[in-house]
């Protein structure tokens, strides 16, 4: 515990430059007004902020996406509570409490509210990452590429499962996403796989692909639904957004409880801050003496969830940074980023790179001191900033796609691959096909399936190296778990409907 | 919903098609040796995998889409929510022909027209507020991409 503690008073140090400050600043303010614009979500954030890291050193282009990543997480909050438009899916239930306490005057106290608790749950979820990531990764080092390939193959099959109603149309995006993986050098057997062009031989980029998906894509289905803000003008005073003492008290027990549901589920592959969320508005009415208030402006309604979605980014961290295993759509973007500046994910990650790491940590933990202070002083700029972004964000988002796009390699060639999975994203979409199965497998099919070889080769070509060690066996069973929950699923669930019917 | 079908069936078809193709070229690539498998193994498995899920997966839509469209009967889409296919194809064929012009060697004055034409042309805003936006929005990316970050953006 010690050692983190001074592992991270290093890394303050290190990151504690004017060009860091104002770069994690900046990343809090783009993430809170991508968060607060429908249609942009934390992987939209991410990957359009990522052509920008190019020319940075890991510790500041890693800062700069994390202080986004939370950023998007703040501001999904603002639209919900001021306009009844959740920014992305986990402001949903945020949108269920607080456009209520809008409606009743109550719309600064419950900005307020929400930033007070989305800081106690991002701080709680950061206290969790400091202290547990690196017990994690002590033990992450005795793990093989059998049990590596497991869990890679959890992580997976979970989302599947998880993502969406559907586990079919997951299980379509995930499988694109390993075949797409497949094309370029193979570095096992040396062969060229798929490469048409010569800018095909690295594969398609990754950079490339997360750009067209979540920007053009987001921009072509924002064209066709005609999605636009009304604002309005809302006026208020400082004060409004500083909750009193007993109201602070009030709230400070559902807050804690968010902050540990948050983490707790951030950490699960697939699961994420949305069903988080939910599971805490959940908790929250089931505990309070006065449920019925809940959907009139509860605020402990409003707490809990907002904690929870917070805690849940450093939460989905922990088996990023210790196991190299990434849980959501958001999280395998960052897994992507830390290919990309050459770091090598895993658990040595956390003792090859440990600067980085801590660095990165102790940036997060800066760009949430600095969206609290934002989100409480600075509602105005971002309510006319989104009125003044919202008229010409689909031209803008364009423009920073494809310079992104093209900033890759300087050339048009990755221009291309992004207008293509711009389409692709944009069918994705309409068709209601989870993006984040995708993205996971494009970033992990390829350590999976190095990891699959050499298990295969340890066993010299027997596949039941996979059940040989109690671990391994462990991981094995845990997946077959999951995927027999997932097949079996839904005809639980019309067995059950068909049931309730009957009796009714 | 029918746009709804026709975007799902659309994109079946090309992962179909991606994945028979890739699934065609790995026969190519050795399936597997002695110990392990070799670079043709997944791509194939994957891509008859894909072939298979998207033929199923078209099915069930299909016979959702038939049920649906039974159950919908006097049902009308309103015209204001109606979508806006016009401005999807004009925004898609101002970004291609955009990108197409960069071949001519020059990056900002394609992306200056696109974001001039997508407001516009398909945000409806005056031609002057779309210059504006056009001309502060390019200069804003010189400004970050080619004078902070360096990159030979021009």
């Amino acid at each position: 515990m010690l050692d983190s503690l001074s592992h991270l008073m290093v890394a303050f140090n290190q990151v504690a430059t004017p060009e860091n400050l104002l770069l994690i600043f900046v990343a809090g303010l783009i993430g809170t007004l991508v968060g607060a614009l429908p249609g942009l979500g934390p992987s939209a954030g991410i990957a359009l902020m990522m052509p920008l890291t190019f020319g940075m050193s890991p510790i500041s282009g890693l800062s700069l996406l994390t202080g986004v990543y939370m950023g998007t997480m703040y501001g999904g909050r603002l639209t919900a509570i001021l306009i009844n438009t959740p920014g992305d899916a986990p402001a949903i239930v945020t949108a269920m409490e607080g456009y209520p306490m809008m409606q009743r005057g109550k719309g600064g106290q419950a900005l307020g509210i929400s930033a007070i608790a989305s800081f106690v749950g991002g701080i709680f979820g950061l206290l969790m990452l400091i202290f547990f990531a690196p017990i994690i990764a002590e033990y992450a080092i005795f793990l093989g590429p059998p049990e590596y390939f497991m869990l890679m193959l959890l992580g997976l099959s979970m989302i599947i499962v998880l993502a969406g109603s559907d586990p079919l149309k997951a299980l379509i995006a995930t499988l694109v996403g390993v075949l797409l993986s497949t094309i370029g050098s193979d570095y096992v057997s040396g062969n060229v796989r798929f490469a048409v062009v010569p800018e095909l031989i690295e594969g398609v980029d990754f950079v490339a692909v997360i750009i067209g998906l979540f920007g053009i894509g987001e921009v072509l289905v924002n064209v066709e639904e005609r999605i636009r803000l009304n604002m309005g003008k809302p006026k208020f005073k400082f004060s409004e957004f500083i909750p009193g003492l007993a109201e602070l008290r009030h709230i400070s027990l559902p807050t804690l409880r968010g902050s540990v549901i948050g983490t707790g589920i951030g950490v699960l592959p697939g699961a994420g801050a949305t069903i988080a969320t939910f599971i805490a508005y959940i908790t929250e009415k089931k505990l309070s003496k006065q449920p019925e208030n809940f959907g009139k402006g509860a605020s402990e309604g409003l707490a809990s969830p907002e904690a929870a979605n917070n805690a849940a980014v450093p939460g989905s961290l922990i088996p990023l940074l210790t196991l190299g295993i990434p849980g959501s759509g958001g999280t395998a973007i960052m897994l992507g980023a830390l290919i990309m500046f050459g770091l090598n994910p895993g658990p040595m990650l956390m003792i090859q790179s440990a600067d980085i790491v801590w660095g990165t940590i102790a940036g997060l933990t800066i760009a949430n001191l600095f969206l609290l202070g934002s989100n409480i002083l600075l509602i105005p700029v971002f309510v006319n900033a989104l009125r003044l972004i919202q008229n010409h964000l689909n031209a803008i988002v364009v423009a920073f796609c494809l310079v992104g796009a093209f900033s890759i390699n300087y050339g048009t060639f990755d221009v291309w691959v992004t207008v293509v999975f711009g389409v692709i994203g944009y069918l994705m979409k309409r068709a209601n096909y989870p993006t984040g199965p995708f993205i996971l497998a494009l970033v992990l099919a390829p350590l999976a399936e190095n990891y699959l070889r050499q298990s295969i080769m340890l066993g010299q070509g027997s596949w039941g190296i996979f059940v040989q060690k109690p671990l391994t066996m462990t991981f094995t069973i845990l997946v077959l778990g999951v995927v027999l929950f997932g097949l079996a699923k839904a005809p639980i669930a019309s067995y059950v409907n068909k049931r309730r019917n009957q009796a009714a | 919903m029918g746009t709804m079908k026709t975007a799902e069936i659309t994109f079946l078809a090309i992962l179909a098609a991606f994945a028979a193709s890739l699934a065609i070229g790995s026969l190519d690539l050795k399936y597997a040796d002695e110990f392990s498998f070799g670079p043709g193994f997944v791509p194939l498995n994957v891509g008859v995998l894909i072939v298979i899920c998207c033929a199923l997966q078209a099915l069930r839509s299909l016979a959702k889409s038939r049920k649906e469209a039974a159950e919908a009967g006097d049902r009308q889409e309103h015209a204001d929510t109606s979508p806006n296919i016009a401005g999807l194809l004009i925004t898609t064929a101002i970004i291609v022909l955009g990108v197409a012009a960069m071949a001519l060697g020059s990056v900002l004055a394609p992306i200056f027209a696109m974001i001039f034409l997508l407001s516009w042309r398909v945000a409806h805003h005056p031609i002057t507020s779309s210059l504006f936006v056009g001309a502060t929005t390019t200069a804003a990316i010189y400004v970050i991409f080619a004078i902070w970050l360096n990159l030979p953006v021009l």
